[in-house]
C-alpha cells in the first residue's frame, strides 16, 4: 500500500520536473524558433507559395535541413561544401516536383538571400548605434 | 678533339699506366696470313680423316686367333677360381667371416613323429567349468550359486496401494486475509494516473497539432500573410541572429561573415577616413593595444 503510493508519487513528480525542464530549454528555442519562422515567411513570400504548395514543402525542406546537419562540422572544408552541395542536389529533384525547376532555382538562391539579410539586418542597427566618428582626432 | 682530351685525362686520372699508352693497334699479323687462312684450317681436317681410316683394319687384326670363341668360357672360369663373396666378407667384417657354417639348433629324436600325436592328444583332453574356475580363483569357486536377494511376503501384492498413498495430496495449509476494501479504491486510482500519464505522453507525440503542421512554419506563414516580415526582423537580436547563422548557415562563408560583423564594430567608419586619414593607422596601433591587454 505504501509502496504503490510512494511509487506513484515519484512517478508524477518525474514528470512535472520533465516539463519543467522543457520549458527552461524552450525559452531559448522559442527565440530560434522565431528566426525560423522569419525564414518560412521569407521564403513564402519570395516563392509566392500557395498553401496547397506550402503543405508539401515544408515538411520535405525540414527533412532536407536536418539532413544538412547531419554533416560533420569537422571534416575538411571541401568536402563538407560537397558533401552539403551533394545533399542539395538530392533534394533539387524534389523540390522541382513541388516548385517547378524555376522556382526551385529561386528558392536555393532566397535559402541563401535570407542570410544575407540577416547579416544585414545586423550591419544596419550597428552602423546607426555607432557614432559618426568615434575615435577622435 | 677536346672531348677526347678530356677523356683522356681522365683515364690518366684513373690509371696513369693506361694512360700512358700510346694510341697505337697492338695487334699484327703474320704477312699473307689471310691469303692462306682458308688452307690452313682445311689442312687439319684432312689429316684427321686420314688417321681414322687408318686406325679400323689395324685393330681387328691385332686379335689373336680363336679370341671370342674362348671368351666367355675364360670369364666364368676366372669368376668361380676366386671365392668373391667369402673375400668380400671378411673385408667387410671379419667377426661374421670367422663364425663357422654350422647348424647350431637341434630338434629331440623322433620329435616330429610324435608332434601330430601329441597336440591332437592336447586337444581332446577335457576341462570341466569348475575345474579351470578352481585353477584361476578359488575365491570365486568358494560363492555358492545362491540368490541372496529376498522380498518380503506379499510385497508387490501391496504395492500399488502404498504408492497411490503416497501420491495422494495432502490438505493443503489455509491462509486467511482480510477483505480489502481501501485498498480497491487507491489501486483504481493508481491504475487512472497510470493510464492518464500514458495517455499525455502519447498525445504529446502524436498530438495532431504536429502531424498537420510545425508551429514555427504557421507562425510563418501568418508573418508572411500580414506581411510584417521586415518588422518582425528588427525585433530579433542581434546575439540571436548570430547563433542562429552559427547553427544553420551550412556554408562557411554566413559563419565567417558572422564572426567578421561582431568584429565589425571595432573598424574606423568610413567618414573616420575622410576626416582623420590616419584612421586605419589609429584602429591597427587600437588592436595591438586591445591583444596586449588580453
Amino acid at each position: 500500500m505504501k509502496k504503490i503510493l510512494l511509487i506513484t508519487t515519484i512517478f508524477i513528480g518525474s514528470l512535472f520536473t520533465a516539463v519543467a525542464q522543457d520549458e527552461q530549454a524552450g525559452n531559448d528555442n522559442n527565440r530560434q524558433e522565431k528566426i525560423k519562422a522569419l525564414y518560412v515567411a521569407y521564403i513564402t513570400q519570395q516563392l509566392n507559395l500557395t498553401e496547397a504548395e506550402a503543405q508539401k514543402f515544408w515538411p520535405l525542406h525540414a527533412q532536407f535541413e536536418s539532413d544538412i546537419k547531419t554533416v560533420k562540422p569537422d571534416l575538411p572544408e571541401l568536402e563538407k561544401q560537397q558533401v552539403v552541395l551533394n545533399i542539395k542536389k538530392k533534394y533539387q529533384e524534389n523540390f522541382n516536383h513541388i516548385l517547378g525547376a524555376n522556382r526551385c532555382e529561386r528558392f536555393f538562391k532566397m535559402d541563401g538571400e535570407f542570410k544575407r539579410k540577416l547579416l544585414d539586418r545586423i550591419r544596419k542597427q550597428r552602423e546607426q548605434q555607432r557614432p559618426k566618428i568615434r575615435r577622435g582626432v | 678533339m677536346e672531348i677526347n682530351s678530356d677523356i683522356l685525362n681522365e683515364l690518366k686520372d684513373i690509371s696513369p699506366v693506361l694512360g700512358a699508352m700510346e694510341k697505337i693497334n697492338v695487334f699484327t699479323v703474320p704477312e699473307g696470313y689471310f691469303e692462306r687462312f682458308s688452307q690452313d684450317i682445311l689442312m687439319p681436317v684432312k689429316e684427321e680423316n686420314r688417321v681414322l681410316q687408318t686406325v679400323p683394319s689395324v685393330a681387328v687384326n691385332n686379335v689373336p686367333q680363336g679370341y671370342f670363341d674362348s671368351l666367355a668360357d675364360a670369364i666364368l672360369n676366372k669368376i668361380k677360381a676366386q671365392d668373391i663373396a667369402t673375400a668380400e666378407l671378411k673385408e667387410v667384417s671379419p667377426v661374421v667371416a670367422g663364425i663357422p657354417k654350422q647348424n647350431i639348433f637341434t630338434v629331440p629324436a623322433g620329435y616330429f613323429e610324435q608332434l601330430s600325436d601329441e597336440v591332437v592328444n592336447n586337444i581332446n583332453r577335457t576341462v570341466s567349468a569348475e575345474e579351470e574356475l578352481t585353477g584361476l580363483s578359488p575365491m570365486l569357486q568358494s560363492v555358492k550359486q545362491v540368490n541372496v536377494f529376498t522380498v518380503p511376503a506379499n510385497y508387490f501384492e501391496t504395492l500399488p496401494a502404498q504408492i497411490s498413498l503416497a501420491v495422494a495430496p495432502q490438505p493443503a495449509k489455509v491462509i486467511s486475509m482480510r477483505r480489502r476494501t481501501t485498498l480497491t479504491l487507491v489501486k483504481y486510482a493508481v491504475a487512472a494516473i497510470f493510464t492518464g500519464a500514458m495517455a499525455l505522453g502519447v498525445y504529446n507525440y502524436v498530438s495532431p497539432a504536429k502531424i498537420a503542421e510545425d508551429p514555427t512554419v504557421a507562425i510563418g506563414k501568418q508573418i508572411a500573410k500580414d506581411n510584417r516580415f521586415d518588422e518582425e526582423l528588427l525585433k530579433v537580436t542581434d546575439d540571436d541572429i548570430i547563433k542562429y547563422l552559427q547553427v544553420n548557415g551550412e556554408n562557411i562563408d554566413a559563419q565567417s561573415v558572422a564572426a567578421n560583423v561582431v568584429n565589425e564594430n571595432e573598424l574606423p567608419s568610413q567618414e573616420d577616413y575622410f576626416t582623420d586619414d590616419k584612421a586605419l593607422d589609429k584602429y591597427l596601433d587600437n588592436i595591438d593595444l586591445n591583444d596586449l591587454k588580453n
